[in-house]
């Protein structure tokens, strides 16, 4: 006797086609049980809210810097096309966070205290590179760039501490 | 595969039903051939693997994906844990004579009736061996698993998985000479 052999061939027990079909129906009429939420939840579906909508609003100050850059004179420039180079990355960033904002179950729920605390130095830091960008734009391009330069290092950091 | 497996689960855990019935159709017949090797039962099986299922639906909010087999892994715990009630409450009885109401089994050219004395047999053996041997016997060679997925299954190093399915291969020789 080859017992692999035999084993292997066990494979081929199916259930009953009438069984499995009305096993799935009633199981599917079911409606999946929510688990009981406790307060640290709340606060965990609170924080993650509250970085999305961290999230929102420095992709709107984004927006606006970019917009701003790209009217600059002189495009040429090239702490200009700096300023455009890390402008994109940010972006880009951004986008991933927001991808990954829309999966709160992939979200490192520990790390949320410190993602807050560098998403608002982030927004911090964004305004206050738009502000540099809307007032005297040449004289304080330099100004500006370490700004948004410091803003893209948070942002790397960001996204090392989101994701579990 | 695994990325579409992956999705229909994430789906299912936000409460969508159609993708819980494609994992349902997937992996059914895994778990009741799972616990029916274990169970010698075919109305067993079925009644158990159908509380598997239910059970894994109402808590599929709770499930969490951390590797590619966890989701295999997560079902195969909640019928381990079945099987194991269901013990609790009904003493095992392994009957012979129940055998002779085997599932559908795939024609093959080898099933002669010698052979099918032996699938009998080597049925009737599995739930002889222990819990963990019956699992590693089931997985390794009925699923054709390898030793690194049953042992991450089985939260196991897969130098203990070959050395349990060497055990189990040995005492299911021996009971089948008796």
């Amino acid at each position: 006797m080859n017992i692999f052999e035999i084993l292997k061939e066990l494979k081929n027990i199916k259930p009953d086609q009438e069984y499995a079909k009305q096993s799935r129906y009633l199981i599917l009429s079911q409606t999946p049980v929510n688990k009981k939420i406790t307060v640290a939840e709340i606060f965990d579906w609170i924080s993650i809210h509250r970085l999305a909508t961290a999230a929102s609003l420095i992709g709107v100050f984004i927006l606006l810097v970019v917009l701003s850059v790209s009217y600059l004179p002189g495009n040429k420039n090239s702490l200009v096309a700096e300023a455009d180079e890390i402008n994109a990355s940010i972006k880009i960033k951004l986008n991933d966070m927001g991808y990954q904002l829309q999966n709160p179950a992939e979200i490192n729920i520990n790390e949320i205290p410190n993602i807050q605390k560098n998403l608002e130095e982030v927004t911090k830091l964004m305004k206050e590179a738009q502000i540099l960008s809307e007032n005297n734009k040449d004289k304080n391009m330099g100004e500006y760039l370490e700004k948004i330069k410091a803003a893209q290092a948070l942002l790397t950091e960001i996204e090392s501490l989101l994701v579990k | 595969m695994i990325e579409e497996q992956q999705k229909l689960i994430k789906e299912a855990i936000a409460g969508k039903s159609a993708p819980f019935g494609l994992l349902y159709d997937h992996y059914q017949p895994i778990v009741y051939r799972f616990i029916y090797l274990k169970v010698s039962h075919r109305e067993e099986a079925e009644d158990l693997t159908h509380q598997v299922f239910l059970s894994a639906w109402q808590n599929i909010s709770g499930f969490k994906i951390k590797k590619e087999a966890s989701f295999i892994g997560w079902l195969y715990q909640i019928a381990r844990n079945k099987v194991i009630d269901h013990y609790r409450t009904k003493k095992p009885t392994v009957d012979i004579d129940n055998i002779a109401d085997p599932p559908e089994i795939g024609k093959s050219n080898e099933e002669t009736a010698d052979f099918r004395i032996e699938i009998k047999m080597v049925k009737k053996a599995i739930p002889l061996l222990n819990e963990i041997e019956q699992d590693v016997v089931i997985m390794r060679f009925v699923e054709d698993l390898t030793s690194k997925e049953v042992a991450e299954i089985l939260e196991k190093s897969e130098g203990a998985i070959r050395l349990i399915q060497h055990r189990a291969i040995k005492k299911l020789q021996n009971i089948l000479k008796q």
